[in-house]
């Protein structure tokens, strides 16, 4: 008798093939596999890390110093010379993108990453608990978003003196409300699952729900605003930078250059366009490769 | 002296509305045998998902007394509710939501074992969770799966596997079979009862479906708007239904027989708001033979004759 192969069959055989009996998968093996047969997220991926290793590689793919001036070739249009041309000080723009992406980079990232941390822990403490608990650290959070993030990264600032450590920590504390206050609504949309339940009768405890069962279930709306996170903490050390505070002036930054270019814009269009690009590049490489992280770690969307 | 696994008296577990208090379970006093099924019908609402929970610390309990193998456990701490869940575990209605989508079901069954530190290396862990998927019928191939990927059927293998992982004794099922299909649900009966026999287990079956708590508990109480009002043997409640709203119950069953063409006796009027109920038998609203002392009185749980307990001024002679 043959045997009678329906496609859900079919589909459960090439499953049981990739797991065959006995064979333990990470949960990150697993979420890699699947974030591997995403091309678009591959592609972000790829973008991302080209731009690490050309941070990386600075020195040895530049052919100027991207702070030396020379002004008998100043705001001259890409050539050969100059790829991407020179700025109103006569300085290689290519090599200030390469090198300010040492400083662009890592900012945004850690800027993201610490306020998604700390902001994320608050949210998902405060929708667990509940109560009058919550309700303090909210109206906590109400209070920091009330003052634009702008005055009160300059207010920061102020108060614990220039740098780029402590810009990092001013923008932090600035975005902090917003990923509590996303992850507390994505945690309430969870919380009242019966599974939570399920997981309260066999005993779980507090810290195995909320990030063992919750978290990883309300993940999805979290990378996206963190994805647009990273690209708006370039932005504001930018406008920071623009007003003199966090980095100085002739270290390259795409977000200063980004300003300093805004008098040139009718002479020179490629001076602000270029790092404009850049930043555009990256963050739209980082929300593809977020959107794909966000499906490779759900194990129903195969 | 007869061997109670659970007994309960008078708990209460209330909720507060802004009209007031819920009244979700009301003095309601049960006792189970060790090694039996307690079945717990009632029409939704009625409390009888609430009553399961209490007994399981999943809801607080507002007053009145638990006690498990005549220890009372209706004020634990929460280190010694934690222990407690050893032995009495619940198996949830819906297996669509009741199993995190993004565990498989090793990790699924696994959990409770790493949780309460069953086992001290993986392979152990490994072999247990194999044990207990043979156990409820589910295929070792399934050991990768993901819920999604499964059928309610087998899903429903995995919350029953899952309360077994820590062996406990007494288990709630809150209506297992409900969100199943038919042809599915003796299967999971049938499981149920082998693994009772097997391991000696005491279950509290809670459902709305007459015909499957007939197929599975020793005992029956019928809950009506957090109180029980009657409680009997199986046997005995299909045979001889005492309280009327009992018997609108057994009369609603649907009959496979096409001669049977009786009337179908349907209750009449809404149930009473559990909300601040008013003192008096709560089915008077509805009761075809309520009197005046059925709106002014209510009715307390009473032995009958040959143990058969049931809450109704009619049934016990006083009207």
């Amino acid at each position: 008798m043959s045997k009678i192969v329906t496609p859900a069959i079919e589909r459960q055989m090439k499953i049981n093939k990739r797991r065959p009996v006995g064979y333990i998968a990470s949960p990150f093996k697993e979420a890699w596999r699947r974030l591997a047969r995403n091309k678009t997220a591959v592609a972000g991926l790829i973008v991302i890390a080209i731009f690490i290793i050309v941070a990386i590689i600075a020195p040895w793919i530049t052919k100027y110093d991207p702070t030396a001036q020379d002004y008998s070739c100043t705001l001259q249009p890409p050539s050969a010379e100059h790829i991407f041309g020179t700025d109103n000080y006569g300085r290689d723009i290519f090599s200030r993108i390469v090198y300010g992406a040492r400083v662009s980079l890592p900012i945004g990232l850690l800027c993201a990453i610490c306020s998604l941390v700390t902001g994320g822990v608050i949210g998902i403490v405060a929708a667990y608990f509940g109560g009058l608990f919550e309700d303090i650290i909210m109206r906590l959070c109400d209070i920091i978003q009330a003052i634009p993030p702008m005055l009160l990264a300059i207010a920061v600032l102020a108060a614990l003196g220039n740098g780029i450590d402590k810009m990092i920590i001013a923008n932090t504390i600035a975005l902090i409300p917003l990923y509590a206050r996303i992850s507390r609504a994505a945690i309430y949309t969870v919380k009242e699952n019966d599974y939570i339940e399920a997981g309260r009768a066999i005993g779980a405890g507090n810290l195995r729900l909320m990030f063992k069962h919750m978290l990883p279930n309300a993940l999805g709306p979290i990378i996206v605003t963190t994805t647009f996170g990273v690209a708006g903490c370039i932005l504001v050390v930018s406008s920071l930078s623009y007003l003199g505070l966090g980095i100085t002036a002739p270290t390259p930054e795409w977000g200063s250059m980004l300003s300093n270019a805004r008098e040139f814009l009718t002479s020179a269009p490629y001076y602000i366009i270029i790092p404009g690009v850049m930043i555009m590049i990256t963050v739209f490489a980082i929300n593809l490769f977020g959107d794909g992280l966000r499906d490779a770690l759900d194990p129903r969307l195969k | 002296m007869e061997d109670y696994i659970l007994r309960t008296e008078n708990l209460r577990t209330y909720f507060s509305v802004p009209a007031g208090y819920l009244h979700a379970v009301d003095n309601v006093s049960i006792k189970i045998k060790r090694g039996t099924t307690l079945g717990v019908v009632g029409e939704s609402g009625c409390g009888k998902s609430t009553l399961g929970r209490t007994v399981l610390h999943l809801t607080p309990v507002t007053g009145g007394k638990v006690w498990y193998n005549d220890r009372d456990i209706s004020k634990l701490k929460k280190r010694e509710i934690h222990e407690l869940r050893r032995e009495m575990q619940m198996i949830f209605q819906d297996p669509y939501s009741s199993l995190n989508p993004r565990m498989d079901i090793t990790a699924l069954i696994g959990e409770p074992m790493d949780i309460y530190h069953l086992h001290s290396n993986k392979k152990e862990r490994e072999e247990h969770v194999k044990e207990l998927m043979d156990l409820v019928g589910l295929a070792p191939r399934f050991a990768r799966s993901y819920p999604h990927e499964l059928d309610g059927g087998r899903r429903q293998r995995i919350g029953i596997a899952r309360a077994l992982s820590l062996d406990p004794s007494f288990i709630v099922c809150d209506e297992p079979v409900s969100a199943l299909d038919v042809s599915i649900q003796a299967q999971i009966l049938n499981i149920l009862m082998d693994i009772q026999e097997q391991k000696k287990l005491t279950y509290m079956f809670i459902t709305h479906d007459l015909s499957v708590v007939r197929h599975i508990s020793d005992e029956i109480c019928v809950m009506y708007l957090g109180r029980i009002v009657e409680q009997c043997e199986a046997k005995e409640l299909f045979r001889t239904p005492l309280h009327p709203y009992t018997q609108a119950l057994l009369a609603a069953i649907p009959s496979p027989d096409l001669d049977k063409k009786g009337e179908l006796q349907i209750i009449k009027g809404e149930v009473t708001s559990p909300v601040n109920p008013p003192k008096c038998c709560r089915f008077a609203s509805r009761c075809p033979f309520a009197a005046e002392k059925c709106h002014n009185e209510e009715p307390s749980l009473r032995d009958v004759g040959d143990s058969h307990l049931c809450a109704c001024f009619k049934v016990q002679g006083e009207i």
